[in-house]
């Protein structure tokens, strides 16, 4: 493993940002920051689907973001605490619906500090997704998933690629959607011009890599993480719709 | 505080902006742009580790929704799920009537293989209920609701073996702590008839003290060991994880026995020690990681494909690994133990007494006592105290009152105390000369070195901004101290009375010295904060050693003890820094009130 081995009874990211409340600590802050790094895409496809132009879903989001971090819409909001998914969507309904106005008055940048993410690219995404029939907070969560399993690709990438292994990693990217005895190593083999034992092992440990860091990421956006076995579940449901 | 951060690495990998292809797998589209032509859905279907024995199973057991289960079971409170695999879900829950926890697993009544009998199944689970060790989950209740079979079992609080080899937390030192545990269960259980047929680290759970509960015991055979499903395993339907399970049991799962459970064993014994599977021609232990080259042998023998050459019973497992821990390794000339404790005294070992706070606390006495012992060594000083009205009272007969505060006559006055007249009249009077003569090098002491010695242990001051002045002697005798102080202040009544002295008349004695109960050392508070800082420092670092000697003997579990040692070390620092800003505030606080 290339990352340091992560305690198994440590604080998710999540635990850390709520435990940390109004009184924002530079570890609370990043592991918000990056949390939030990950799941904005979403954010902005529901608010788009929300009849929002361009434009204006910058600035919701923009300015849901600056409210966001500054810990206000940490307290209440009970009930969804538990998971940074349902917290983040409850969060942005509020705001959609109380804040919006407020944040309007004081009209583009008007002080605040921006975020700087990629709008453009977040624009032309937007446009090249499938237009989505269902209900838009089953969008969200599906963006969700998509968001998580990009990160957990990246990192999975990023690890291969320190490890040397970038070449590995695109030829067996594929085995990771299919059931371990369907996969065609010797072909694989073949392909790489590998030993074909060689390749099973090496199949092996990026499929147990992958699940590691899929499970890992899921726990992070999660209180408790025993119920990542739950929110994969529901992942997976949003997908398959 | 506002974060910023720049998403410029964000790139959505989308690269490829063409038209929407289906999944070859699963046919679904792919959504564009994502994750470079990797389909969504299949990614997240392969995050299940239960899958990894094989595709998709055609009967897969979907984990009912939590609501369902609590409908179905009114006596439990129903918490979250807390796992799935092919054959059932785990539910975390409650039982109120009784105050405790309790795991609770729902499996399909027609199960994987095949339809399973209310009878066969009680029969089973009969068994299985039997079993009670303290290294094995309790069952506490079966049953069948609602089309499920339930077990109401021990809840274990704690972690998996899988959970924590990937969080990176079991050294080869700590797998040796837990080896020993697995083989008793599985000799007892092994004992009472009963074969796991599933051993795999999901199934070997360890609690917050680092007690091993072995879980699912039986359950692969209640699900899976009739004919029809003899049937299904050849042809390529395998239950459970084929990594871990005996060759035999894949060729002829009719003939399996205990010494399957066994090779599970030698499997789960490999990968914690390297942190790979035995999977095809594999290096022993020693070779891929640095343990003691003795196990090589056991891990070997317990993963023998004939479960003849193995090993017979799972109690050889652990007397060979208590063999290895027990003795140091051949060659080595003692080299570093693999357990403290084995050396030590077998079985007995003083690190489970000593826990961190207890050392902290130890240490923390000592200190204290060491820090009380070496004021016994330092001479006390005592100060004695004479006050000296010097400005005449004013009223006549039984009724004096103080005069209005003069305070040019009380700095004149406070000017003379130490001059040299007075000096002179004290050192002749009480003799100083001869008294203080073993002082000085040669035994002799001339006026003035004896009038030094005798102002260097004097201090006057004003007593309260009043026209009183005190007169202070320091002295290493009690009794000294006061004579001397109140023969200075005698000899300077006399001296002021003196018609040749510009005093007024009117100075008198108001208290007389009298010899001081407690004496002190010189520079308390500072003595005492530089103690205290010295005893925080050697208190923690006890809690951080014991802790650690505690963690290379695997007592206290995987992390009972660094709690324990986190709390040794606030209670050492906080204890000790109250204690001594307590003392040095008060002690500061009161001479500088006497002082005044």
């Amino acid at each position: 493993m290339t990352n340091a081995p992560r305690d198994v009874f440590v604080t998710t990211r999540w635990t850390m940002v709520l435990s940390a409340g109004r009184k924002s600590s530079p570890h609370s802050d990043r592991a918000l920051g990056e949390l939030c790094q990950t799941y904005w895409y979403p954010l902005y496809a529901y608010v788009r689907r929300q009849g929002k132009a361009k434009e204006d879903a910058e600035d919701l989001v923009q300015g849901f973001f600056a409210r966001f971090l500054e810990k206000n819409h940490l307290e209440g909001l009970a009930a969804e605490r538990g998971k940074f998914r349902a917290f983040l969507l409850a969060s942005l309904k509020h705001f959609l619906a109380n804040e919006w106005d407020k944040s309007q008055r004081q009209k583009r940048g008007g002080g605040a500090e921006h975020l700087s993410l990629d709008w453009q690219d977040a624009d032309s995404r937007y446009h090249l997704d499938p237009p989505d029939p269902a209900s838009p907070d089953r969008a969200f969560d599906r963006g969700w998933a998509l968001a998580l399993l990009e990160r957990v690709i990246t990192r999975l990438l990023d690890e291969c690629a320190a490890d040397g292994k970038a070449q590995l990693f695109e030829q067996a990217k594929g085995f990771l959607m299919v059931g371990q005895a369907v996969i065609p190593y010797a072909q694989a083999a073949a392909g790489l011009g590998m030993d074909e034992g060689a390749v099973r092992v090496a199949v092996h440990r990026l499929r147990k890599r992958y699940r590691e860091l899929l499970r890992d990421e899921i726990a992070q956006t999660l209180d408790d993480p025993s119920q990542a076995e739950e929110e994969l579940r529901a992942l997976q449901a949003a997908l398959a719709s | 505080m506002l974060l910023r951060w720049v998403v410029d690495d964000y790139k959505p990998m989308s690269t490829t902006l063409k038209e929407a292809s289906p999944c070859p797998n699963c046919g679904r589209p792919l959504p564009l742009g994502a994750l470079a032509g990797l389909c969504p859905a299949c990614l997240l279907a392969q995050g299940f580790p239960t899958d990894a024995g094989g595709p998709e199973k055609p009967g897969r057991f979907e984990a009912p929704p939590r609501e369902r289960i609590a409908a179905l079971f009114p006596q439990l409170e129903v918490h979250a799920l807390i796992g799935t695999g092919g054959m059932g879900a785990v539910y975390k829950a409650r039982q109120p009537s009784l105050d405790r926890w309790v795991a609770l697993k729902v499996l399909p009544t027609d199960g994987p293989g095949g339809a399973l009998s209310e009878e066969r199944f009680n029969r089973e689970a009969r068994a299985l209920a039997r079993l009670g060790h303290p290294n094995i989950v309790g069952v506490h209740e079966f049953g069948q609701v609602g089309g499920l079979h339930y077990f109401i079992m021990e809840f274990v609080d704690g972690a998996n073996l899988r959970q924590l080899g990937q969080a990176g937390r079991l050294s080869p030192r700590e797998a040796l702590q837990l080896i020993p545990q697995i083989c008793d269960a599985l000799q007892y259980a092994h004992d009472e008839g009963v074969v796991h047929r599933d051993i795999k680290p999901e199934n070997v759970l360890v609690d917050r003290k680092g007690r091993v509960k072995i879980a699912d015991f039986g359950l692969a055979k209640i699900l899976g060991a009739d004919p029809a499903a003899a049937r299904l395993t050849m042809e390529g339907q395998v239950m459970g994880t084929p990594h871990y399970m005996a060759p035999e049991q894949v060729e002829r799962p009719l003939s399996v026995d205990h010494r399957a459970d066994i090779y599970s064993l030698g499997v789960v014994f490999y990968e914690l020690l390297t942190g790979d599977l035995p999977l095809g021609k594999f290096l022993p232990p020693s070779r891929k990681v640095q343990v003691d080259v003795r196990l090589d042998e056991i891990v070997m023998r317990a993963l023998e494909n004939d479960p003849a050459r193995r090993y017979q019973h799972a109690s050889e497992v652990k007397s060979g690994v208590a063999s290895v821990t027990g003795t140091p390794p051949p060659g080595s000339g003692g080299g570093p133990p693999t357990d403290p404790c084995a050396k030590l005294a077998p079985g007995k070992c003083w690190w489970k007494a000593v826990t961190p706070v207890r050392a902290a606390i130890t240490v923390w006495l000592l200190v204290a006592v060491i820090i009380e012992f070496c004021k016994l060594n330092v001479p006390l000083i005592y100060h004695a105290k004479a006050r000296i009205n010097v400005v005449a009272r004013v009223g006549d007969g039984g009724m004096m009152l103080p005069a209005p505060l003069d305070q040019s006559s009380v700095e004149a006055a406070l000017g003379k105390v130490k001059s040299r007249a007075v000096l002179d009249l004290v050192v002749d009077r009480l003799n100083l000369k001869t008294r203080w003569a073993h002082r000085s090098e040669n035994g002799r002491l001339s006026d003035i070195a004896a009038a030094m010695s005798l102002g260097s242990m004097l201090t006057a001051r004003q007593f309260r901004s009043s026209n009183i002045i005190e007169i202070e002697c320091m002295n290493e005798s009690a009794n000294e101290a006061a004579e001397v102080a109140n023969v200075v202040a005698e000899a300077f009544i006399d001296l002021s009375r003196d018609p040749a002295s510009k005093a007024a008349a009117g100075v008198e004695l108001i208290d007389s010295a009298q010899p001081p109960l407690r004496g002190a050392v010189l520079y308390e508070p500072h003595r005492v904060v530089a103690c205290a800082l010295l005893g925080s420092v050697f208190s923690g670092a006890a809690a951080i050693f014991v802790g650690s000697m505690r963690r290379r003997a695997g007592i206290g579990g995987p992390t009972g003890d660094a709690r324990r040692q986190r709390l040794a070390i606030w209670v050492a620092s906080v204890g000790f820094a109250l204690l001594a800003f307590g003392i040095a505030f008060f002690t500061g606080a009161l001479a500088g009130i006497a002082r005044r």
